[in-house]
């Protein structure tokens, strides 16, 4: 018995096509090895897959050589070999064999035929994606909308709800101070509670900060001058500049606006603006469009300030002393009413002898510093008022009279009549006494009646009148040179009838020769500077000295805004804006609704 | 000069960059200079910022220009040409596009935050760095992808790679049952494109022609004379594999770095788009 082997082909158009493999064999290897019978291309068969053979009774078998998971019409074969009959399928991998027979061979015919591979389109497209950068990527379509979505709600739609309606969530999400994402920069600390509240300052959307909402915190805040001497000083702005004005005007943002001096947002530090430009827009030239001004022009510490002019007391009033402003070049002299030469204090024998007996006391050195006398204030930045009791009264003794166990008996400070007073009792008390005391030492008996009385009444006179004289004398000496009083205060004698009507000039002790400007004495403690290297109470013999440094002197440290060599100083250095007599409230306590300051409650 | 540039065609070296005679380079270059000056001449109160009559002019203007810049995806859809031709467009954007760095830098005052208006900055600057990157490598990969096809197409590459895959199948049809798994085993694991990391990649650990190789070479030391033969044409095979993989992948690779730019370019401009409309939007909000 013999069979042939012929392999079935798909051919494009569905026709199938035969080709014969052997013929006229009784026995065939299939396998992939060249040197099979039947050679089958396919790597995932055996080299020599089965063997298909007559035997010798004339039955077909099939032997499994390398293949394993043969199937026999749709069954495994367990066995290593089975019999076939016609029409039985074998089945391996893509492969079958159809045991057929060949009408016209009258022989047995083994079809053999690979299933066909299917095409598989998403392979070849795979292969092609490839190349093809984009597939390995998100969809740029997907990723622009979305961003852009993500960017719209996150940045845009959720603040601005925030922003509108002060709102706290947005459907049951929490978005608390989503508007901070707008901020454009930190708050200064000042304002740092503030910070996550958006609307405090910005209570309009599109309306710049007003300064109404500034003022309603800072309501006691000082406004630099009245509203009609601010807008008569601003500078006549031409061309570019007015431009923009225009502009700035017509968006809601007019000149002199708190925000114009005070930027938030900003390096914290910028906050209060430290550039003299500011400054200097009114006052290069103040003088021209505000006339009645009492200021002078200025416009850089350097290079265009005028000298110092301390404000000075004239004569007292009811509303207080009379001042005028005299300029460090125009010899300005200090009335205060007293007479005090620093000089003499400092190195005059007199002292330096009453020193050397009381330093230990005091604690003074060799001789009388300025701090002995002068003490700085709690700040640290001036100095407590000088006090007769504390500074003078050591040396300038008030004693008008020893009594005669040694008691002292001292005049009352500071008020004139109470010790023209005192002093009348005192002596018309030692008078009285002294006719009390003459009475009862004499120890004649006298006669009765009416000369007795008249000869007590005589002696008494004689007391008051005593006493009298002698009052005026006291008075006169302690209010004449050389006196006690007369020392130190400049006296005015009696001009009528009244011998005792002296009267001592009213003091006037400046204790802030420049109130425009501040001073911090203690950050002016650098290097080998002391009292008098600025204030030359060392060569000052007159208690009418203004013993201040000039200008010329700060500037010997200080230079302009723009100095590169000397300490640069703006206006703010010395100045400040919003305080001195030209401020007026920034605005009525009662045009203001307060509002509830949460500095303390967060 | 657009007509000499068009008529002297490919011996011009003209492209878009010089288009004109650096007429965009040159308008940029002064809108920059300008920009420099007015920053550093001015005097802002009380610093340098977006809100000065300075940083406002330079806000403006950078956010036209960057409208007009994100036209371009529109424009070179319309076929048009003559004074406005594509290549004038390109060249003011790749110009323009550049001067933002100094215009929009100087607009924000050197003020940075963790805020929309930074945001709106860095999403700008990916996109400037992205263009920048794009701009290279359309200049630069070119000549090099030409040297590397080597006049091949990408479907010659293809065709090529399959028809060494089914030599390889014949060749190894003669082999054993571990040998064929190993031939197996390359045609499996040689894959190209896939992820884009993996697409930077032309000489990968993990590629399994180059395993294959290293494997067979290594059998090749100890065979018997029957199969000497069998395996030295599956290791010639695997070689030109190998050489042709390399090719596939470098262009593949010089395809992504021509291409990716773009993914980050365009979706963050749409993304920029709408974080300048917030920042607008917020800082007149809150003025």
């Amino acid at each position: 018995m013999l069979f042939s082997v012929t392999q079935l082909r798909l051919r494009p158009g569905g026709r199938k096509s035969s080709r014969i493999l052997l013929e006229a064999a009784n026995s065939a290897i299939f396998g992939r090895s060249p040197e099979c019978d039947v050679e089958l291309a396919d790597l995932t068969i055996g080299l020599q897959h089965l063997k298909i053979f007559y035997r010798d009774d004339g039955n077909l078998f099939v032997e499994l050589l390398d293949g394993r998971s043969v199937s026999l019409n749709g069954r495994l074969i367990k066995d290593a070999r089975a019999p076939l009959q016609t029409g039985d399928v074998l089945g391996f991998n893509d492969w079958t064999i159809t045991v057929a027979d060949d009408p016209d061979a009258a022989q047995c015919v083994l079809q053999v035929e690979q299933a066909e591979q299917a095409k598989d389109p998403s392979i070849l497209t795979e292969r092609q994606a490839a190349f093809n950068t984009s597939k390995a990527l998100p969809s740029s379509r997907i990723m622009a909308w979305g961003g852009a979505i993500a960017v719209a709600i996150f940045c845009l739609f959720i603040p601005w709800y925030v922003a509108a309606y002060d709102a706290d969530s947005v459907l049951g999400m929490s978005v608390e101070n989503a508007d901070t994402i707008w901020s454009s920069g930190d708050l200064s600390h000042m304002h740092a509670n503030l910070e996550n509240d958006c609307g405090s300052c910005h209570e309009e959307g599109f309306q710049s900060v007003r300064d109404e909402t500034c003022a309603s915190c800072h309501f006691d805040l000082k406004n630099h001058a009245s509203d009609a001497d601010m807008a008569q000083s601003q500078p006549n702005l031409s061309g570019w500049d007015a431009q923009l004005q225009n502009i700035s005007d017509a968006v809601g943002r007019p000149a002199g606006r708190c925000a114009d001096c005070h930027s938030e947002h900003n390096p914290r530090h910028l906050v209060v603006l430290q550039d003299g430009s500011i400054c200097s827009d009114c006052h290069i030239d103040l003088t021209a469009r505000l006339p009645e001004t009492d200021l002078l022009n200025v416009s850089d510490f350097a290079l265009d300030h005028p000298q110092f002019r301390p404000t000075l007391m004239q004569v007292s009033g009811d509303n207080g002393p009379a001042t005028i402003r005299v300029s460090l070049d125009d010899n300005p002299q200090e009335n205060s009413g007293l007479k005090y030469p620093h000089k003499l204090h400092i190195d005059g024998p007199a002292v330096l002898k009453q020193v050397a007996d009381l330093g230990d006391d005091y604690g003074w050195g060799d001789e009388l510093v300025c701090a002995d006398c002068h003490t700085p204030d709690a700040a640290n930045v001036l100095f407590e008022p000088v006090s007769m009791t504390e500074n003078c009264a050591m040396c300038h003794d008030l004693t008008f009279e020893i009594e005669d166990d040694g008691y002292r008996r001292t005049l009352r400070h500071g008020e004139p009549e109470e010790v023209i007073a005192s002093m009348q009792d005192f002596y018309l008390a030692k008078a009285l006494a002294n006719v009390r005391d003459a009475a009862s030492l004499n120890t004649d008996r006298r006669r009765p009646g009416r000369a007795a009385m008249n000869r007590a009444i005589n002696q008494r006179e004689m007391a008051f009148r005593t006493a009298g004289l002698r009052t005026a004398d006291k008075v006169a000496a302690i209010f004449s040179e050389g006196g006690a009083c007369y020392d130190c205060h400049v006296i005015t004698p009696p001009d009528g009838d009244d011998p005792l009507a002296y009267q001592v000039e009213p003091v006037m002790v400046t204790d802030r020769f420049l109130p425009k400007g501040q001073f911090d004495h203690a950050s002016h403690e650098v290097g080998n500077l002391d009292c008098v290297s600025c204030h030359r109470a060392d060569i000052s013999n007159e208690a009418s000295d203004v013993l201040l440094p000039t200008i010329e002197s700060c500037q010997t440290c200080h230079g302009g805004q723009h100095s590169e060599d000397l300490l640069p100083s703006t206006c703010n250095t010395c100045h400040d804006y919003h305080d001195g007599p030209h401020g007026t409230l920034m605005n009525a306590a009662d045009n203001i609704v307060r509002r509830d300051i949460l500095l303390f409650e967060n | 000069m657009a007509s000499r540039s068009t008529a002297s065609g490919a011996r011009s070296q003209q492209n878009f960059m010089s288009h004109r005679g650096y007429l965009y380079f040159k308008i940029a270059l002064g809108l920059c200079l300008l920009a420099v000056i007015a920053y550093f001449a001015s005097d802002p109160t009380p610093v340098a910022n977006g809100g000065t009559v300075v940083g406002y002019t330079l806000g403006t203007i950078s956010l036209l220009i960057i409208i007009w810049l994100s036209f371009l995806g529109v424009r070179k859809r319309l076929m048009t040409g003559g004074q406005w031709s594509l290549r004038g467009w390109t060249s003011a954007h790749v110009y323009l596009g550049l001067s933002l760095i100094i215009l929009a830098t100087l607009h924000t005052g050197f003020q940075f935050g963790w805020n929309i208006h930074t945001l709106a900055y860095v999403l700008m600057m990916l996109v400037i760095l992205s263009g920048a990157w794009g701009l290279y490598a359309y200049l630069s990969l070119p000549i090099k992808m030409a040297q590397n096809r080597d006049s091949m197409t990408e479907q010659e590459m293809l065709v090529e790679l399959d028809a060494l895959d089914k030599n390889l199948r014949k060749a190894a049809l003669p082999l054993r049952k571990e040998w064929v798994d190993i031939v197996e085993m390359t045609i499996r694991n040689s894959k190209i494109g896939g992820s884009i990391l993996s697409r930077f990649r032309r000489d990968p650990a993990s590629c399994g022609t180059a395993r294959g190789l290293v494997a067979f070479k290594a059998i090749q030391t100890s065979l018997s004379d029957k199969d000497v033969d069998l395996v030295a044409d599956v290791v010639a095979i695997l070689e030109r594999k190998k050489a042709i993989l390399y090719r596939i992948r470098s262009h593949i690779r010089y395809r992504a770095l021509l291409e990716v730019w773009l993914s980050i370019h365009i979706p963050v401009t749409f993304a920029l788009i709408l974080a300048l409309v917030a920042h607008v939007f917020s800082v007149f909000y809150y003025w």
